[in-house]
């Protein structure tokens, strides 16, 4: 796009009309360098709609004619409600006194500065906040909104380019400054004596020229040029702000509206190549701040019925008319921080989500900020502290994101390395009193308070305590300054010392300001912008659903000043998760936790009871060892029997187990065991790091669900066959039978001793495991389905699930249960080896046919007399 | 025991169908895993070692030639019907025509040095054969087809006048260098169309040599080379140009390796229906060479101070640019050719390649282009352009007489010349498919949508920004009188159609 070859210098000489040439050139460089350059939001463009109007002061009088200040109220109240727009303005509800609560990040309570509402700010293409913050702070109050609407002069601009330039001649600079001018000025032009007004702008008629005219729908810079950094060019490259606390919510949170991708914008990012993702992909996806943040009473948007839902119309259209919209356009902000969902206004996430098992589970328990905002690229406050004061009066920061962990503000922010940080996890509590995890950013902020409400001590006092006619007071720069190099650095700006802090104190105490101490509380910071997009924000299950999961990860925090532990703010709008502790260097951190009686999170993976899994292993150990001896002794008594000659017992074939008996319990075995397989993956995933974790999610319920079909088919089964009865103890003599059986196991076996009860086609059990599998299917199964089920509805029917203790209680319980199952099908797979010869057992449970010991062995019984596969 | 072995088999069946079945249609689907472009991407045959094959001497290419065919018995038949040699297509039918024709750069003209006829000496160099200096060149010998310029691995063969091998060339080591077509090969003609680098096509030019990523993923992240895509069987190379061929049937498309459908994000790939890859994927060309997008020929023959980037007294006045932003329009692969002798109006804008397609055309996708405008000489009586002689001793280059130099063109490409001559407006559309970036680099929605747009979408025929008007898929119910419906061929100049 260079229009310039840069060579035109190097030939002015050379023709007569080299000079003519050089200058139109300049010219058209300039031009273009302005048009390219300028943000948008200087150029005067004429309002395709509105109508031209006069300013008027707050008498009515047109300020042309008066020289008065303008009266927005008055100007825009000529045809918009300017009285009921005020009334309901958000921003305006900002300053008054009731919504007033002490921010101890400005240190004071917002005051309404007696400004009239200022329409301009928002609605003038090119407003200009700055002139109109300079006004504020010399106390122009009135003429504050008339400050606006100075537009910068370009020659300005135009200047400091050519600077940069340096082939372009001073002449061809005045020549195109007075080209630039006329259609730059703006309105207003500020004067060694104050305001004045461009006469130019004026029609006769004292109404402004439509050039002049530049309202519009507010741009999303403008809202930028309050709420942090927003950047909606494409062509200049961002500049990114690194603890500017002008740019407020950048500054706290470090969240930036950008549509550039943070790889093509100006900021020294870490990594920044490998970031093609935009700074805001609602930014970047061409929407505005005001598509989100809409005045709810504006028809575009406005999707309820006006005068209350009837179920049977879908859609109302008795509403606000566009006209009846502009006369009194409400100015409370859709989508604010009143808590209310603002993604799902939009979007549906059911229909993206479907690879996302227990999608109703996460979005109930985590707000889609949480996986689509996990990093911030920019750096945010850490800590802010007012107990120690810079020697302009200001306080001391630390910024987290610079060169990987908390430092102090850079000296060249450009320069800096950008290395961002992930936010922390705390529960937003809604409107409604439900909350979900969503991300903030944790601010410790730390000042003096005084008296026993602990009030927060003046900022004058604390000046006038450091500071003595703009310097420091010598015996304040005695004690702090370290190097004696007549500074204080930031290193030296802390109350590291108990004589530091005693001295402060004394002298906010030599000012009546008694007992004064330091506080220290953390302040939650919310994040909702800077989002990304689906195929960028956290999808990979394991960075939550494992043992360091990113949900409990410590958040650094800033130092409280004197080296206090603060406390959590209190009606932050958060639900605090955790605690406030130290790292392994003693530096604060946030340590969230999951199962807090504000959280009630269970994370499979992450979460577990240890003692049940040591109970669990126990058992299992147990039961393992137990099962070996057994078998140990067994070979040993089986070598003896051998040489000792002894016979074996007689055997006969014997139908035992029909052909649905079979493959039921087949069927069973592979889901029990593909069930604990995947349980454990879930219960454990940093050791099978090789499976999807969501897809094991998937199979264990899908192998549930044919668990409990295939239970209910043979219970079924059981019951309509009488089988039943089989798994029945028979009350009549059964400790007698169990403790002959537990005998025959503790003993008999080694002898070679004929089992004690004959196994047949109606009579396969043996009282103990007539007992075993009463628990077994009675109560092990059945808890194991109902906990299952239940964690299963954690989705489908939270309410249940949270009345029986929620997550937290069953999915332990449901752990407790899967070791049980273990052990048992270790016992279970032992004892099928303990019939006439070891595989017989299994052999039958295939094929059907077993070779029991025959009667004539004859041990005789009670039951009938004898053989067995036990299991 | 027979059916005890069949039962637990059929018992093992239904358990595996049981857990199978519900299992495949209740879990979730896997992601897709898309279709792999390389496949498409042909594996490259080592070079054969041919320094002990050939033992020379050689005196001329064509005995190199000789020396090739004994063993490539075919591949001088195979070329010399290919249009590197011939530079003429098949005949084509083309809309409005009662006749098909055989079209090419040896009788087509452009903006740039407008046509060869006349020019064989000059033009000729960047010819795949050997001595083509006048009307009644043998096409049929197949010892006047150049094996070297596109085998040649030496680096050392460079082509002088009338594509005979310059001065001082090295044939021998050329001839035992033969390898696979490179990029230096091909890129020896193609960066360097126009009469320099860069000058003609935008998208083409020398920093595509050794490019970095940024200027071309596939040859600066991927290595490829120029035939990877431009695919080639029997001496026929892929890929066909808007400017001089007129078959379709070489097309070479980025979806013959890329599923359109791609793009991870939905809204993304709703756009490629409407919108051709390159559009998105080549933001800007010439991005490290600027090209030529204007040449006025009217100011021809002063003595003025020479830069061959913006004056020469042999050819006019130019403009270049870099990092050009294409201008987009309408196209659906098809372009209309002035012809030699066609009618034209010279108070007009004259296209010599009219792109075809529009935004009612469900074929056409919007494209990006480089424009090149041009002032050319045209017959003021006959209202033709003239195509004039440059090259030689009797050549404009050399006599500055702008008279002589038509007449004798006009002779040799056999149209008619009254004596009357002025300069004309013509226009070209060159279409962008090359120096393809990286997706991370690709245009985003801001780049066309909203306040920044590049795009003038009422010039390409819609009512507004199609992201709050909707897409041409839609009924149109809002006409716009002011805004006609785009017109084949009049893209939209990117900068809003100034």
């Amino acid at each position: 796009m260079s229009l310039s070859k840069g060579s035109f210098a190097g030939r002015a000489g050379a023709r007569p009309y080299g000079a003519w040439l050089l200058t139109l050139s300049a010219v058209a460089f300039i031009l273009a360098a302005v048009l390219l350059l300028a943000p948008a939001g200087a150029q005067a463009q004429e309002s395709p709609l509105h109508p031209t109007f006069p300013l008027l002061d707050a008498e009515g009088g047109n300020v042309v004619e008066i020289g008065a200040p303008i009266s927005t109220l008055k100007t825009c109240g000529s045809c918009h409600d300017s009285a009921f727009i005020t009334e309901h303005d958000m921003h305006a509800a900002l300053w008054s006194a009731e919504a007033a609560a002490w921010d101890p990040l400005t240190y004071g309570r917002r005051a309404r500065q007696g400004d009239e509402i200022n329409c301009f700010l928002c609605h003038s293409g090119d407003a200009n906040n700055a002139a109109r913050l300079e006004a504020l702070a010399a106390g122009e109050i009135a003429w504050a909104n008339t400050a606006t609407l100075i537009v910068e002069p370009v020659a300005a601009l135009v200047a400091a380019e050519d600077g940069e330039e340096g082939a372009v001649s001073p002449e061809a600079t005045a020549e195109a400054a007075a080209f630039a001018e006329p259609a730059a000025a703006g309105i207003v032009v500020a004067t060694e004596s104050g305001y004045a007004y461009n006469p130019d702008a004026f029609a006769a008629d004292g109404s402004l020229k439509p050039e002049y005219v530049n309202i519009q729908d507010p741009r999303s810079d403008a809202c930028g040029s309050c709420h942090g950094q927003v950047h909606m060019q494409t062509q200049t490259p961002l500049a990114l702000s690194v603890c500017d606390d002008s740019q407020a919510r950048t500054f706290t949170t470090g969240q930036v509206v950008s549509p550039q991708r943070i790889s093509s914008s100006g900021a020294n990012v870490a990594d920044r190549d490998t970031l093609a993702r935009p700074w805001d992909i609602h930014a970047e996806r061409v929407l505005t701040c005001v598509d989100c943040h809409y005045s709810v009473n504006n028809p575009v948007y406005t999707t309820s019925t006006p005068s209350g839902d009837l179920e049977h119309l879908t859609f109302d259209p008795r509403r606000l008319d566009f006209g009846e919209y502009l006369e009194r356009p409400s100015h409370q902000f859709a989508n604010g921080s009143d808590g209310s969902p603002s993604c799902t206004n939009c979007h549906d996430a059911s229909v993206s989500h479907g690879w996302l098992p227990y999608l109703e589970r996460h979005t109930s328990a985590l707000a889609c900020e949480s996986c689509h905002v996990p990093q911030l690229y920019a750096p945010a406050l850490a800590s802010r502290d007012w107990t120690v004061l810079t020697a302009d009066g200001a306080p001391v920061d630390t910024c987290r994101g610079i060169d990987g962990g908390i430092a102090s503000p850079p000296d060249s922010p450009a320069a800096a390395l950008i290395t961002g940080y992930q936010p922390t996890l705390l529960q937003d509590v809604d409107a409604d009193g439900s909350s979900a995890l969503s991300p903030y950013n944790l601010v410790t902020v730390s000042y003096w308070v005084a008296g026993d409400d602990a009030q927060p001590v003046e900022l004058e006092a604390v000046r006038a305590a450091y500071l003595d006619g703009g310097a420091y007071a010598a015996e304040v720069l005695a004690l702090f300054d370290g190097d004696a190099d007549g500074a204080l650095s930031s290193a030296e700006l802390m109350l590291d010392s108990s004589a530091k802090t005693d001295l402060i104190a004394a002298r906010l105490a030599g000012q009546g300001i008694a007992g004064a101490r330091i506080s220290a509380e953390i302040v939650p910071y919310p994040i909702h912008h800077g989002v990304i997009g689906g195929s960028d924000a956290t999808r990979d299950c394991q960075t939550c659903h494992q043992e360091d999961s990113r949900i409990t990860a410590a958040f650094p925090l800033g130092a409280a000043s004197g080296g206090a532990t603060p406390t959590l703010a209190e009606d932050s709008g958060v639900r605090w998760n955790g605690s406030v502790g130290a790292d392994g260097e003693g530096l604060l951190t946030f340590q969230p936790e999951t199962q807090t009686p504000a959280a009630q999170l269970y994370i499979f993976g992450r979460d577990s009871q240890q003692v049940i899994d040591l109970l669990g292993v126990l058992i299992l150990l147990g039961t393992s060892l137990g099962v070996t001896a057994h078998a140990s002794l067994r070979v040993i008594a089986a070598r003896r029997a051998q040489q000792g000659g002894q016979a074996h017992h007689g055997v006969q074939r014997e139908y035992l187990y029909s052909i649905y008996e079979r493959q039921w319990h087949w069927l069973q075995t592979a889901v029990i065991f593909g069930l604990t397989f995947t349980g454990l993956v879930i219960h454990r995933p940093q050791y099978f790091s090789a499976f999807s974790f969501a897809w094991m999610v998937d199979l264990h319920n899908v192998l549930a669900l044919i668990l409990v079909i295939n239970a209910a088919l043979s219970l079924f089964y059981h019951l309509a066959s009488g089988e039943i009865k089989q798994f029945i103890p028979r009350p009549y003599g059964f400790f007698d039978q169990a403790i002959q059986q537990a005998l025959f196991y503790l003993r008999g076996i080694f002898r070679g001793d004929p089992h004690p009860f004959e196994k047949t086609r109606d009579h396969k059990m043996n009282p103990l495991q007539q007992m075993t599998y009463f628990g077994i299917l009675n109560v092990l199964l059945p808890l194991q389905i109902i906990t299952g089920a239940l964690m299963w509805g954690a989705q489908q029917f939270p309410a249940l699930t949270n009345l029986l203790g929620g997550l937290p209680v069953l999915a332990p319980f449901h752990t407790l249960i899967a070791w049980l199952f273990v052990t048992f099908i270790i016992a279970h797979v032992y004892l099928t080896t303990t019939g006439h010869e070891p595989l017989a057992g299994i052999k039958a449970m295939v094929g059907g046919y077993d070779a029991v010991e025959s009667a004539e062995t004859g041990a005789a019984s009670s039951a009938k007399p004898s053989a067995e596969t036990g299991d | 025991m027979r059916d005890f072995r069949y039962l637990w088999l059929i018992g093992l069946l239904i358990t595996v169908g049981v857990i199978a079945i519900p299992v495949g249609l209740l879990t979730l689907d896997p992601p897709p895993t898309a279709a792999d472009p390389w496949d498409h991407v042909p594996e490259r045959v080592p070079a054969t070692d041919h320094s002990t094959l050939l033992e020379g001497p050689f005196e001329s290419g064509s005995d190199v030639t000789r020396a090739c065919l004994e063993c490539h018995e075919n591949a001088a038949e195979q070329v010399s019907h290919t249009s590197h040699f011939t530079w003429l297509s098949e005949p084509v039918l083309l809309e409005g025509r009662d006749e098909p024709v055989q079209i090419g750069k040896a009788n087509l003209i452009n903006n740039f040095c407008i046509g060869v006829q006349s020019n064989w000496t000059g033009c000729t160099r960047c010819h795949a054969g050997y001595g083509w200096s006048d009307a009644g060149y043998d096409f049929t010998d197949s010892e006047n087809v150049d094996c070297l310029v596109c085998h040649d691995q030496s680096g050392g063969y460079v082509k002088g006048t009338s594509g005979q091998p310059a001065e001082g060339v090295d044939l021998l080591s050329a001839a035992q260098s033969v390898g696979t077509p490179t990029r230096l090969n091909c890129g020896g003609c193609h960066f360097n169309g126009g009469g320099g680098n860069a000058v003609k096509h935008g998208d083409l030019d020398e920093s595509l040599y050794y490019p970095a990523e940024s200027v071309d993923v596939h040859m600066g992240r991927y290595d490829f080379l120029c035939v990877d895509c431009h695919q080639t069987e029997d001496h026929v190379i892929g890929g066909r140009s808007t400017t001089s061929s007129a078959s379709e049937d070489r097309q070479i498309a980025c979806t013959d390796c890329h599923e359109p459908t791609l793009h991870a994000d939905a809204r993304i790939n709703a756009h490629t229906d409407t919108v051709a890859c390159q559009t998105c994927h080549i933001p800007t060309t010439a991005t490290r060479y600027e090209t030529k997008v204007s040449w006025d020929w009217s100011q021809a023959g002063q003595d003025r101070e020479e830069d061959p980037h913006e004056y020469l007294k042999i050819k006019g006045e130019f403009l270049y640019e870099g990092d050009v932003v294409p201008s987009y329009a309408w196209f659906n692969g098809q372009v209309d050719r002035y012809l030699l002798g066609d009618a034209m109006d010279p108070a007009a804008v004259t296209v010599l390649n009219p792109i075809q397609g529009g935004i009612d055309d469900a074929g056409s996708l919007i494209y990006p282009f480089k424009i090149h405008d041009a002032q050319q000489p045209y017959d003021t009586v006959f209202n033709i352009l003239l195509q004039p002689n440059t090259v030689g001793e009797l050549g404009y280059w050399t006599t500055f007489d702008w008279d002589s130099a038509l007449q004798r063109g006009a002779e040799a490409a056999g149209i008619p010349y009254s004596g009357q001559y002025d300069f004309a407006a013509t226009r070209m559309y060159w279409v962008q498919s090359h120096m393809v970036v990286p997706a991370e680099r690709a245009l985003t929605c801001t780049d066309c949508h909203g306040e920044n747009s590049r795009m003038d979408w009422r010039a390409l025929g819609y009512p507004g920004d199609p992201l709050e008007w909707g897409g041409r898929d839609l009924p149109q119910v809002i006409a716009d009188d002011s805004a006609p419906i785009a017109q084949a061929a009049t893209p939209i100049d990117a900068e809003g159609g100034s």
